[in-house]
Formats: structure tokens, C-alpha cells, sequence
């Protein structure tokens, strides 16, 4: 039997729609618990990924990739800012609607998902920092990147500005109607990433979607950006600036820190994502 | 009749020798090494009886290795002998070579396995404490908040009495220096959390923060205290400032106060601040004021990921060698607390390798205080404050990779080793955990046979599932050499090793 995932199969997979489930769903379904041995593949189990995207973190390596993860970066993505409409649809349940910002440069990235949470991501040559925010909480929880490592999370800090893995774009087929319209600006994409059906409407340009929507048993999500920048606005909300007299939280403490409500929190949704856990490499 | 007998006897033993292939998992040493170093080890003992160890201390230096149980020492202890090139079960680390040994029982006021702030409490003013409380007795009330039933009931340190009777002092450590550790040589509280205050969420709360009192600290160890290094930045500084190494992150003091220009301000002439290597190396210990040392805005790197580090940071060796070199300029001795702070993070991961390398880091640092000082006059300690639940099982063979899978001795001598198998037919590790992240399920247990299990992130499989490892409640060793260090005997509450160092001092 397979130990965990493959790490191979983990940037890009069920992302959207994970994140999204995690993000709405305050008690995940009881399988979303289950063995890790006995865990389908993302694509049909969307929860075990949640909080992945568009973070796109997961999974224990080898330092020979931690190594490659920063040495062999493809072209920088270009500095923007964006916001998202992301809809999310359970089944059974009414679609949810949420407001999502990204702002992404070289160094920086962020993903403020609705008004409850952001994740503050920054790239160093010790490696890529996480200081997550919770906002109803008034907590922020840093995450440094010998402490990803030591929890068993890698880090695609490519993907956490894309969304989809670009690597994953050509496993998509163009769209007909597309080919004729911006070619080499703007792709019309469809087909199946690791289980989820997958239509994308890609900006080469800025190397995000215009338009993604992901599938899976598990719900469907649709990101449809609404904004494009090359800065953030200033009308748009500042994670960092809100999180100023937040209390802040090392996750290296945890483990002194058990009966913290917060930490515990804090843990069960690390548990969520496939963090602080095994994973086979 | 009788010569028959005999000849059938001897044939039969030639014939089973000759049929014995050398086996192929074997130790490097000869029966020889053996006796010889048992000899050794009797008679390094009876040259103790006649050495001066029952003389004072002039100095005291005591390592801290947080969570060092038994189980990581030995583990440590044999990945270092592979690391040579050693199949590594006979390699010692540093602190082993120590003459005096004994049990640590960790327990504390009303823990049966304790957090970091009563061991520390313990190990430092010999009082057994409460959960989460530093340097405080065991009738302070959880979050008490009136200075005065706070200093009512704070018990003085090993540091703080060393300072009094005119000794330097110094502090070091990979964790924050206001973590419950390092924090129990300085501060009283009954809050280990309040490293700085925004976490003391009381308002008009009279106790100061743990940050604050390393600044506030008595007449006597303001004046004995002459370096101080770890991590722990952001605790003091105010929000407002920005982290000099990462500008993204900032200090988080609410009171507005620069904890680290008081210090350079208020500690007199050459007092100095260093936050990265290079300023760290730069520092004279010959001619230095007292010294603040903070390399990370939380703890420091995991020796593992240190060469990592954006603006570089000294190892844990080289952070002792400066504090001794600083504190060896005090003609009337010294005491210095070391600790290695990330043993015990790591293992709350379940990530052993990072746990063992920083044991590992440890234990140099304690060969660098072993060369720099002299037995006759300085006692070094070297202890745990508590356990984890990690352990060393099955019966891997002679030299198996440690951070491997289990492979045991071959049953037919002359065939290879092969993994050893579980119920289910699956290879499993030697190392592992009781309980903590490492746990992969309620189904069958993973394949690891093509897994690496020695690359420096792998988890290793845990018993039940916790989100993060756990302490464990199980005694730890204590080692010694030097003045009094024959007092660390046998088995002992982790509370009267404060008794052996004021012994050692004579105060």
C-alpha cells in the first residue's frame, strides 16, 4: 500500500477546491481524518489538501529538494496584486461566496482568503516564512522555515502566486472557441488534474487565471478574478497592517502550548492541510 | 576408549569451526580493546578517589539539553559515530567521557511529566514548581499579577546567588532567552509565556515581563551578568521597529520600550548588542563590555538549517566558547547556563534527525567548555530537563544506520542483513515515537522500504495520534566533572542539582 501521497502528485492537485472546503466547512467530514496509508488521491478527497491552495505546501523532502525548491526557481513571476470572486459548492449545500486577494511579488506573497484569514509568505535565502492570521482571533501564527521543514512542509513558492502549478498546464487541452481569440495571451484550458475536472481560463501575461473552476465528488470551487494591478490598491486591506497588535505565536512552541485554545486551533488545522504529518518522498 | 572419545570431541569442534564463517556483522574492536578499556575505565576510577574534585568551584557552567532523555543521547551518541565512519554504538559523545554520572527524576510540583518551567526551576533554584511557572515557589497562583506576591514568592537562582557572591554570569541558548530554560537563571513569574508584554493579556497586570526582567534584574546581576545570547528578538523590541534581519517582521512590545538600547545604555561602558554573525564574531572577548547577543527574531536555527540563516548565526559551540572566553576575564569565577533549546522542538515535530543533530551540536559545545577549562576548578554539569517519547527499538544489527530501517544480524553467518519484517510483513525504523505526528493511520502501517528515513525532514512514525510530540516522564542523565562533581550520584531529584552547584561554589 502507499505510506502517503507522492510528493509529485501534490502542487496543484484539488488545491482550489480543498482550501475552499476548509475555508466554509467548520467541522470537515470524519474521513477527512482518516488513515493516511488508506487516503484516496487529492483529487477525491479534497479535504486532506485543504488549506494547500493556493498555498500548494505539502509533504516532507528530501534536502535535495528543499535545495532545488530555491536554486532551480523558474522566471520570476511578475509583481501584481489581484482579487478573486471564489465560489464554493457542497454538495447538498447552497453556494458560498467569498472575496480573496493576492498580492505577489518576488519576495512576498499573499493570500488573504475572505475576511477570517491571510497567509504572509516570504522567500529568504534561509527559506520561505509563513505568518498566518486570524483575524477573528486576533492571533498570528509564524511559521519559519526551519520549522516548515521540521513539520514535513514543502513549500512551491512558484505556485503559491499561480494557483495552478504551470508545470500542470500542459496536461490541459486548449478550448476550440479559444484558439482564435489572444493566442500566447490568453488560453482556454480543460481537462483533468490528478482526479479534478478542471476549466481554466489562463492570463500568460500575468501568469494566473482570469477564470479557474475545479471539480471533484468532494464540491466544485470557481476563482473568477475581478481585479488586476501591478500594486495593491490601497483601498484593498492590509493583512499585515490589520495584524499589527495581533499576539503572535511560534509554531516551533506548540508542543509546550497544548491546552492554548488558539494552539489547538491552530494544530487541528495544520492536521487539516497534511501538515505535521508523514509524508512518503 | 578414552582417546576416542577425546578425538571425536576435537574433530567435532574443528569441523564446527571450520563450517563458523566470519560473521559479517561485527564490531571493529578485538576482545583485546576490550579488556583494555575496561582496565582503563578502573583505573581512571581509583585515579578519582585522589584528584581534588571535593575542592570549590571557583566556576560552575551547566548544560541544558532541552528534552535530552536517555533514548536521544544514545541515538545521538551513534548517529555521531556514523557520521565519522563508525558503525557508532561505541562512539561517546563528549559529556559521556564525564566521570560522575547519576538519574535525574523530573517530575514536578503537580506534574508527573513536566513542562520546561518547573525543570528549569528546579535544576536552577531547587525548589520543584508549578506547571508553566519560572523561579517562583509552588503557593504562587497561575497568573498572578501582584508584583509583590510575586516577589514574595520568588526563590533565588543558581545565577542570581553566583552574582551576589560576586561572580560573572553568563546565559546561552539556541531557544529564546526568555524561554522557561534559560528564563528560570533571571526571571520569576508565574507565567512562562509572558516573554514579553503583549502576551500578559491582564490588564493593569503588575508582573513584568520575562523580556523586562532580563533588562530589571537585581544590582547584583546587572553588574555580574556580562553576556547573554539566543534568540528572541522581537520580545525586545517595540512594535513600531522592525527586525533588522527580516523587515518584514516586527518587535512586539507594547510599552514602546527598545529592551536592547536600554541594554547597551544601561549595562556601562562597551556594553554591546550583536544580532548576526559577523557582529558576533567581531566581539573582543578580552576587552568587551557585557554583551546581548539576540541572532533570531524567536529561536534560533536548528543546527541543521543554520548555514541557512540570512544574516548567519553562531553555532551553539561557538556562542559557549565567547561566553566562557568573556566571562574567564572575572578573577573571582563564574557560572554560565548553556542550553541547547531545539533539541525538544524538534522532537515535538517528530523529526528526529533535527533533535539529533542539535544533541549532537550540544555535546560540542560541551567539548569546547571540557577544553577550555580546567577540572580543578570548574564543574560542568551536563543534564536534561525532561524526556520525550522517543525511542530505539528492534534489534537492528552492529553499525545499522541509525536513522534506517531495521536490519538485523543475519541468522546464517556469511549472508547479508535483511530488513526486518512486522506482523504485517512491513520494514519499520529503529527510531520512532510514542506519540506526535509521526502517527500514519489506523490502516495498514506504510512501506517504507523505499522511503529515505535519514533525510532531515522525515517524521518518524508515532503510536498515537497527536498533532505535536509530547514530553516524556521517564528520568534523565545527569553528568559531571570538577569540583563537587562527585556529588552527582545515583538517582536524584532534579532539584538537588541546584544543591551540587551552590555546594560547588560554597555559598
Amino acid at each position: 500500500m502507499a505510506s502517503a501521497l507522492p510528493h509529485s502528485k501534490w502542487p496543484g492537485t484539488g488545491c482550489a477546491v480543498a482550501t475552499a472546503v476548509l475555508l466554509w466547512v467548520a467541522t470537515p467530514p470524519t474521513w477527512a481524518h482518516g488513515p493516511v496509508g488508506a487516503r484516496p488521491t487529492p483529487a477525491t478527497q479534497p479535504e486532506h489538501a485543504a488549506a494547500m491552495a493556493p498555498t500548494a505546501v505539502q509533504g516532507a523532502t528530501h534536502d535535495a529538494q528543499h535545495s532545488a525548491q530555491h536554486s532551480a526557481l523558474p522566471a520570476a513571476l511578475p509583481d501584481l496584486a489581484a482579487r478573486f470572486r471564489v465560489t464554493l459548492t457542497l454538495p447538498g449545500r447552497a453556494p458560498q461566496v467569498q472575496t480573496w486577494h493576492l498580492q505577489r511579488s518576488a519576495t512576498l506573497t499573499v493570500w488573504r482568503r475572505g475576511s477570517a484569514e491571510a497567509d504572509i509568505w516570504r522567500r529568504d535565502t534561509s527559506g520561505i516564512h509563513l505568518a498566518r492570521v486570524l483575524f477573528d482571533d486576533r492571533h498570528v501564527i509564524d511559521y519559519r522555515a526551519g520549522e516548515l521543514r521540521a513539520l514535513g512542509v514543502d513549500v512551491d513558492w512558484q505556485q503559491l502566486g499561480t494557483l495552478v502549478a504551470e508545470a500542470d498546464l500542459p496536461k490541459l487541452s486548449p478550448v476550440a472557441a479559444a484558439r482564435a481569440g489572444q493566442p500566447g495571451k490568453v488560453q482556454k484550458l480543460r481537462g483533468t488534474l490528478s482526479g479534478e475536472k478542471v476549466e481554466l481560463t489562463w492570463d500568460a501575461l500575468a501568469r494566473l487565471p482570469l477564470h479557474l473552476a475545479r471539480r471533484s465528488p468532494g464540491g466544485r470551487v470557481v476563482f473568477e478574478r475581478t481585479a488586476l494591478h501591478t500594486q495593491a490598491p490601497a483601498d484593498w486591506p492590509s493583512a499585515e497592517e490589520q495584524a499589527a497588535d495581533f499576539q503572535r505565536l511560534d509554531a516551533a512552541d506548540f508542543g509546550d502550548m497544548d491546552s492554548h485554545p488558539l494552539v489547538r486551533k491552530a494544530q487541528a488545522r495544520d492536521e487539516r492541510a497534511g501538515w505535521r504529518k508523514p509524508h512518503a518522498h | 576408549m578414552m582417546k576416542l572419545h577425546l578425538l571425536a570431541i576435537t574433530s567435532a569442534l574443528a569441523l564446527a569451526q571450520a563450517q563458523a564463517a566470519e560473521p559479517v556483522i561485527k564490531g571493529p574492536e578485538s576482545v583485546a580493546d576490550w579488556f583494555s578499556g575496561g582496565q582503563a575505565f578502573i583505573s581512571a576510577g581509583k585515579a578519582l578517589q585522589a584528584s581534588t574534585v571535593a575542592r570549590r568551584a571557583k566556576n560552575v557552567i551547566i548544560f541544558v539539553g532541552d528534552g535530552m532523555g536517555i533514548s536521544t543521547q544514545t541515538a545521538a551518541r551513534i548517529l555521531e559515530g556514523q557520521q565519522k565512519g563508525r558503525p557508532g554504538e561505541e562512539n561517546r559523545l563528549s559529556f559521556e567521557t564525564l566521570p560522575y554520572a547519576a538519574l535525574s527524576k523530573t517530575y514536578s510540583w503537580d506534574q508527573q511529566t513536566s513542562d520546561s518551567a518547573p525543570t528549569a526551576t528546579a535544576l536552577f533554584t531547587g525548589y520543584k514548581a508549578r506547571e508553566g511557572m519560572l523561579s517562583v515557589d509552588h503557593t504562587t497562583a497561575r497568573s498572578e499579577c501582584d508584583a509583590a506576591k510575586v516577589a514574595a514568592r520568588s526563590v533565588p537562582s543558581i545565577l542570581e546567588l553566583a552574582a551576589a557572591n560576586g561572580r560573572a554570569t553568563g546565559v546561552v541558548t539556541t531557544a529564546r532567552l526568555t524561554h522557561a530554560t534559560p528564563g528560570a537563571t533571571y526571571a520569576h513569574t508565574p507565567m512562562r509565556d509572558w516573554e514579553d508584554d503583549s502576551n500578559i493579556k491582564i490588564p493593569g497586570c503588575g508582573t513584568k515581563d520575562i523580556a523586562r526582567q532580563l533588562i530589571e534584574v537585581s544590582p547584583a546581576v546587572r553588574n555580574s551578568l556580562k553576556i547573554a545570547l539566543g534568540g528572541g528578538r522581537t520580545n525586545f523590541l517595540p512594535k513600531a521597529e522592525a527586525d533588522p534581519e527580516y523587515p518584514g517582521t516586527k518587535g512586539r512590545r507594547n510599552d514602546g520600550r527598545n529592551l536592547v538600547g536600554e541594554w547597551v545604555s544601561g549595562r556601562g561602558a562597551g556594553a554591546a548588542y550583536v544580532w548576526n554573525k559577523a557582529q558576533f564574531d567581531a566581539i573582543n572577548p578580552a576587552t568587551s563590555g557585557p554583551v546581548l547577543g539576540l541572532f533570531e527574531p524567536s529561536h534560533m536555527q536548528y543546527e541543521a538549517d543554520r548555514a541557512r540563516d540570512v544574516a548567519g548565526e553562531p553555532s551553539l559551540t561557538e556562542m559557549t566558547e565567547k561566553a566562557i572566553q568573556v566571562l574567564q576575564r572575572s578573577q573571582t569565577g563564574y557560572f554560565l547556563h548553556v542550553e541547547g533549546g531545539r533539541i525538544d522542538h524538534a522532537h515535538h515535530a517528530g523529526n528526529a534527525r533535527r533533535a539529533l543533530e542539535d544533541t549532537i551540536e550540544l555535546s560540542n559545545a560541551v567539548r569546547k567548555a571540557m577544553a577550555m577549562t580546567r577540572e580543578e576548578d570548574t564543574l560542568i554539569i551536563v543534564t536534561a530537563d525532561h524526556s520525550h517519547t522517543f525511542t530505539m527499538a528492534g534489534y537492528p544489527h552492529r553499525g545499522n544506520p541509525i536513522l534506517g530501517l531495521v536490519r538485523d544480524v543475519p541468522d546464517v553467518d556469511g549472508e547479508a542483513s535483511k530488513l526486518t519484517l512486522d506482523s504485517q510483513g512491513l520494514p519499520y525504523t529503529t527510531l520512532g515515537y510514542a506519540n506526535g505526528p509521526g502517527h500514519r493511520g489506523t490502516g495498514p502501517r506504510p512501506d517504507l522500504s523505499k522511503v529515505d528515513t535519514a533525510a532531515l525532514s522525515f517524521l518518524q512514525e508515532a503510536t498515537v495520534p497527536l498533532v505535536s510530540e509530547t514530553h516524556g516522564g521517564e528520568d534523565v542523565g545527569v553528568w559531571a566533572r570538577g569540583p563537587m562533581a562527585h556529588l552527582v550520584r545515583g538517582s536524584m531529584e532534579q532539584h538537588w542539582i541546584f544543591h551540587v552547584m551552590r555546594e560547588a561554589f560554597g555559598f
